[in-house]
């Protein structure tokens, strides 16, 4: 089975077994990410099998990655990008499967939690793509603005530019959801 | 993990809103991610990593490709089997060794844009990717062209081009000189108004009709006027009338509109026989040489090429 899979592509390359220790350490999390990066109704199971399959195939770039983690929620923002390109093509020639998909939240969260997570997504729907990616890995996912620099390949400088506005934007649509609930609940 | 390089969340100039904003973020980064059965998830990651590395798109784009070949070879094959030429019943036709079509009578029509020639007893059509109907008729051979161009080319070598939606029948209609056409008998002298005759009160078709079945100058002069006005039996009228009359006072008058008349029908045999008789008999009348110019054309355009 490994001599299919491109894990020897270099005397640095991770092992197979390093990969799988970097799959249990991280697919949770990832998972979790991947949900929020994609939005709702894409199968994270199936983007973070999809993450680690880029992995295997290109262990030496793993390796060679001064953060393997914000390497693989590298990969994890691309997977996500494509994902939604594509449901949004799906969705639009009328192809979209509803199949019921498995939060890949803890379901021991409280429903101040729950009811936190569901707002959220909703708030960062409008974002662009890029500014959703940064505000992600670094407000919800928790990595550095180095870590994420180097998962989106982009100068640091550039991820506060990018959080700074996401932040803004983000605020303002939080404000508008709330006020357009109260709205609703007034009526 | 990001708390030596977190930059402060509420910096914008709203703190309130700002801090919501905040404050739910704080509360999503406290849920945990849900447990997996590793185990399981990581055998799928190597499953889906020893299949073989296929492109989805590029199976998408060969298969748009391979769909899109399907389709224009059928059609091409369908365009193949196509006949080039579909002829009207009746119609009397042949594809020669030279590959043109030889049309003798009848309509054919092409079934596609095609560049061929086509010739018939009046003219030769080149057509270049066009759509067209060739018909010989007895007043001579009509083309229509639905799309591209067809050039016709007539007798003496004059060529014409239609273009889609246009229609020509060749021979063309010669140009009549304008002395040939009679005005109103009165303007030229004809005694009509005579206010003597009967005819001066004539102003209906069955009042000309009773004076032409009499005879003499009146019933001459009615039977020419009734000719006027029925140019359906304008022909067959004056026909009796140089019948009836022969060396009448009008038959200058008669044989020239039955000249105009024939050629005007197309009947371009009858009209030249019609105009080399005027030249022997009538050598004296002013018009003749009106007439001479038309039976010029009326021999070209009845002259085989």
């Amino acid at each position: 089975m490994t001599a299919q899979i491109d894990v020897a592509s270099g005397a640095a390359a991770l092992s197979l077994d390093d990969v799988r220790k970097l799959y249990v350490a991280h697919a949770p999390s990832l998972r979790l990410t991947l949900q929020r990066l994609a939005g709702p109704g894409i199968d994270a199971d199936d983007l973070v099998q999809e993450v680690f399959v880029v992995a295997l195939r290109k262990s030496g770039d793993l390796a060679a990655a001064a953060s393997p983690v914000a390497w693989l929620f590298g990969v994890a923002t691309k997977v996500a990008a494509t994902r939604r390109r594509s449901a949004t093509w799906k969705r639009w020639l009328g192809l979209d499967d509803a199949k019921e998909l498995a939060n890949a939240e803890s379901p021991a969260r409280t429903l101040e939690q729950k009811q936190a997570s569901a707002f959220v997504q909703r708030a960062l729907t409008p974002l662009s793509s890029a500014k959703r990616d940064v505000f992600v890995l670094f407000e919800l996912q928790g990595l550095t603005g180095e870590e994420t620099a180097q998962a989106l390949d982009i100068p640091l400088k550039t991820v506060w530019t990018r959080l700074f506005y996401a932040r803004r934007e983000f605020a303002a649509e939080v404000q508008r959801l709330e006020e357009l609930e109260h709205a609703g609940g007034a009526r | 993990m990001n708390a030596t390089t977190q930059r402060p969340w509420r910096e914008g100039a709203d703190e309130a809103q700002h801090h919501r904003a905040a404050e739910l973020i704080s509360r999503a980064h406290e849920i945990a991610p849900r447990p997996m059965d590793v185990g399981a998830g990581w055998d799928a990651v190597l499953k889906r990593a020893t299949k073989p590395r296929t492109s989805g798109r590029l199976l998408l784009f060969a298969g748009a490709l391979a769909m899109l070949v399907g389709v224009v070879g059928t059609a091409a094959v369908l365009r193949s089997r196509q006949p080039l030429v579909v002829a009207a019943r009746g119609a009397q036709w042949e594809k020669r060794e030279d590959g043109a079509v030889q049309l003798q009578a009848g309509r054919i029509q092409t079934a596609r844009a095609v560049s061929l020639r086509v010739e018939s007893p009046q003219v030769t059509m080149f057509a270049r990717d066009a759509r067209f109907a060739a018909e010989v008729i007895s007043e001579g051979t009509r083309v229509s062209v639905f799309e591209g161009s067809v050039m016709v080319r007539s007798g003496q070598g004059v060529e014409r081009t239609l273009g889609p939606g246009e229609s020509g029948l060749w021979p063309a209609t010669p140009v009549i000189p304008e002395a040939l056409t009679p005005s109103a008998p009165s303007s030229i002298g004809f005694p009509t108004a005579s206010p003597q005759g009967a005819l001066s009160n004539c102003s209906d078709t069955e009042c000309f009709e009773r004076s032409a079945a009499g005879e003499g100058v009146e019933a001459e002069v009615a039977l020419f006027e009734l000719a006027r006005r029925e140019p359906a039996r304008s022909i067959e009228l004056w026909r009796s009338s140089l019948t009836r009359f022969p060396g009448g006072v009008f038959e200058p008058e008669v044989r020239l509109s039955l000249l105009v008349a024939l050629t005007r029908e197309r009947k371009f045999g009858e009209a030249l026989e019609e105009a080399r008789r005027f030249e022997q008999e009538q050598g004296e009348d002013p018009r003749v040489e009106e007439v001479r110019a038309l039976r010029t054309q009326l021999e070209w355009l009845t002259t085989k090429r």
